[in-house]
């Protein structure tokens, strides 16, 4: 997709427009898009000043505007104590942020970025994460796309998010509406940890859905055809009850996370994972029986095409004793 | 921890000292074979050149008497010495134009056929496949199927006077100036392909992401190639150029079938290899073929521990 937009592949069919203009036939050095290589591509034989000055440089731009917007950038990004040091003898963090400057340093139209973050440690993952969106959105204000596997990645940088499934889009949203209002079971599953569960359910009329006998009673009328569906539950939205209420499951295992728990529970007909607060440890050994019930939003989706069907909120539903 | 006690703790443990022997035992053919015509041919031939003799008497000690005999040859050729007195020095100065031809030549030329044969240009398996073969064959064959090409009525006479119209017919082999020439365009077809298949393995070493990123870095092909390409691929080029220097130095094959054992009119054909083996098995004289040799070994060693000093390192 990237490489599509960058113009280091053609596409088969359909148009690239940027900036309302057609760039298909547009060479790829023309374009003005500068794109972040997931193994970042410095050029290993360059000092980080030549990596950064090599655009402005293919570009003809003079000698002494060069040196400036190489420092002003190198600034930006914080490696001016770098600039003399050999691409080669840089650590990932470092080469990812030359690489950064590289692209940053022509004012490109476009930014593209390819899992950028996904060759670094994990707790400098964090830290870049929310000092990339800072600098490319909230100082230089550039347009950014922006390629990740990680639903983290994507829910904290974008203002929209644009979720593909083997090739082929299925929404773009802001964050919030890919959360709450995911238009199907893959784009459900995608956000959120641990994913939401998904259990067989069945519409008895259009105001009763049956779980597995578990009945819930809906104040709104359904506007489904009775029939079987696939109720969604996100893990933070189950709670284990005390006084039986709710559905019955067996304790299959527990990730203790310090503050909360996740719980791992057969509930006979698949397995689920509740989120719990870390005390009800006190409470639970494996093997054991216990009720939950959902406290929160319940997503609908149909089982042949697994589209969200409906959402209903929390005060839309009540669970008869 | 000290050095005597690292090697002892190294050879006190079992895994180690099983590795050990492992591996001697895995390097010793290889040894054996690089003692016996490596390091025995080079101390005996250090030894012959102190000698005279004709493989059939007893060898007579002489001191430097070689060595000087040698050097008068050089310094004799210098100074304008007639060419039946200075064959060492004719071999010499022959195998330094031919390889100031051969290897700026070959070296280009392969990195040129490489950069095709990498580029995805069409046809580019089918062009690679053909300029390789020759690589493939013994260069006594091709210097053979030369032979006929060059004579006067041959290939290369036919196709310059395409291209030069009124070139003329000249009898290359049989001409003291283009004798050298001749063999180096034989060398040049012969291995610039060879060469080729290292850069092409130096070229495919390179990320694609860099040059994907030099390109959007709006670097076109060319200068992809000049600031990108190049520099990466410089360690292989500067391998190229000294093996390429050695081998051309020392040629000999070339010149024994195009020119002949003899060298050729007046040694217009002559290399020091070709005078070494000549003095040594056609004039019956070991030991001042021994000193050349030894002569011709420091000469070409010198250069080679200056150039490699100089542009060795690489970028890594």
């Amino acid at each position: 997709m990237l490489r599509l937009i960058a113009g280091l592949e053609d596409p088969d069919e359909g148009d690239i427009v940027l900036e309302g203009i057609r760039i298909n036939d547009i060479d790829p050095k023309d374009r003005n898009i500068a794109m972040v290589f997931q193994s970042y591509a410095v050029y290993p034989h360059m000092t980080v000043y030549g990596n950064i000055e090599f655009p402005l440089r293919m570009r003809k731009i003079p000698e002494n505007e060069r040196k400036r917007k190489v420092r002003e950038v190198a600034e930006l990004l914080g490696i001016t104590h770098l600039l003399e040091k050999k691409a080669w003898q840089l650590s990932g963090g470092e080469q990812q942020r030359v690489a950064l400057a590289r692209a940053l340093v022509r004012d490109p139209k476009l930014f593209l970025l390819d899992e950028p973050l996904s060759n670094l440690d994990a707790k400098l993952r964090t830290r870049l994460r929310f000092e990339l969106r800072r600098l490319l959105h909230d100082e230089l204000k550039i347009t950014t796309l922006y390629v990740t596997h990680d639903q983290v990645e994507a829910m904290t940088m974008a203002d929209r998010i644009a979720i593909m499934n083997q090739g082929s889009l299925v929404q773009v949203d802001t964050p919030f509406e890919i959360f709450n209002r995911p238009r199907n079971i893959f784009v459900a599953t995608f956000v959120g940890t641990p994913s939401m569960n998904l259990l067989k359910a069945e519409v008895i009329n259009q105001h009763t859905i049956s779980l597995n006998g578990f009945i819930i009673n809906v104040k709104k009328k359904l506007e489904i055809r009775p029939g079987r569906i696939i109720l969604g539950i996100r893990p933070q939205h189950l709670t284990v009850t005390s006084d039986g209420t709710g559905f019955r499951c067996r304790v299959t295992g527990f990730e203790n996370l310090g503050e909360e728990v996740i719980l791992r529970l057969d509930t006979s007909r698949e397995e689920i994972q509740v989120v719990a607060p870390w005390r009800v440890l006190r409470k639970i050994i494996p093997g054991q029986e216990l009720t939950v019930r959902p406290i929160d939003k319940l997503y609908m989706f149909s089982e042949d095409s697994s589209e969200l069907l409906a959402v209903i909120e929390p005060n839309e539903y009540t669970i008869p004793l | 921890m000290s050095l005597k006690n690292k090697y002892h703790v190294f050879f006190s443990s079992k895994k180690h000292r099983r590795e050990f022997l492992e591996g001697v035992l895995l390097i010793l053919p290889a040894t054996i074979m690089n003692f016996v015509f490596g390091y025995f041919a080079f101390i005996y031939t250090f030894y012959l050149s102190f000698f005279k003799w004709n493989y059939i008497t007893q060898p007579l000690f002489i001191g430097m008497e070689n060595y000087v005999r040698a050097f008068n040859e050089l310094i004799g050729g210098l100074l304008g010495a007639r060419w039946y007195e200075a064959p060492f020095f004719i071999g010499l100065r022959n195998v330094l134009i031919y390889t100031a031809i051969v290897v700026p030549i070959q070296t280009v030329l392969a990195i040129v056929l490489a950069a095709i044969a990498s580029s995805r240009v069409r046809g580019s398996s089918i062009f690679t496949t053909s300029y390789l073969l020759p690589g493939f064959t013994s260069s006594v064959i091709i210097a053979l199927i030369f032979i006929y090409f060059f004579s006067q009525k041959g290939f290369i006479n036919y196709i310059l006077n395409l291209i030069i119209p009124g070139f003329g017919y000249p009898d290359w082999l049989y001409l003291k100036s283009l004798i050298i020439p001749a063999m180096a365009i034989v060398a040049i077809w012969g291995t610039s392909s060879n060469l080729a298949i290292l850069f092409i393995a130096a070229m495919q070493s390179i990320p694609r992401d860099v040059l994907e990123q030099a390109r959007l870095d709006g670097a076109g092909p060319v200068r992809r190639f000049i600031h990108v390409v190049f520099p990466l691929i410089k360690p292989t080029v500067v391998y190229a150029i000294i093996v390429g220097t050695i081998g051309a130095l020392q040629m000999f094959d070339l010149s024994f079938v195009m020119a002949g054992p003899q060298g050729g009119i007046e040694y217009s054909g002559m290399t020091v290899v070709l005078d070494i083996y000549r003095t040594a098995f056609l004039l019956l004289d070991p030991g001042y073929a021994s000193a050349k040799a030894i002569v011709f070994l420091t000469l070409m060693y010198i250069p080679t521990v200056l150039f490699l000093r100089k542009y060795g390192g690489g970028f890594r």
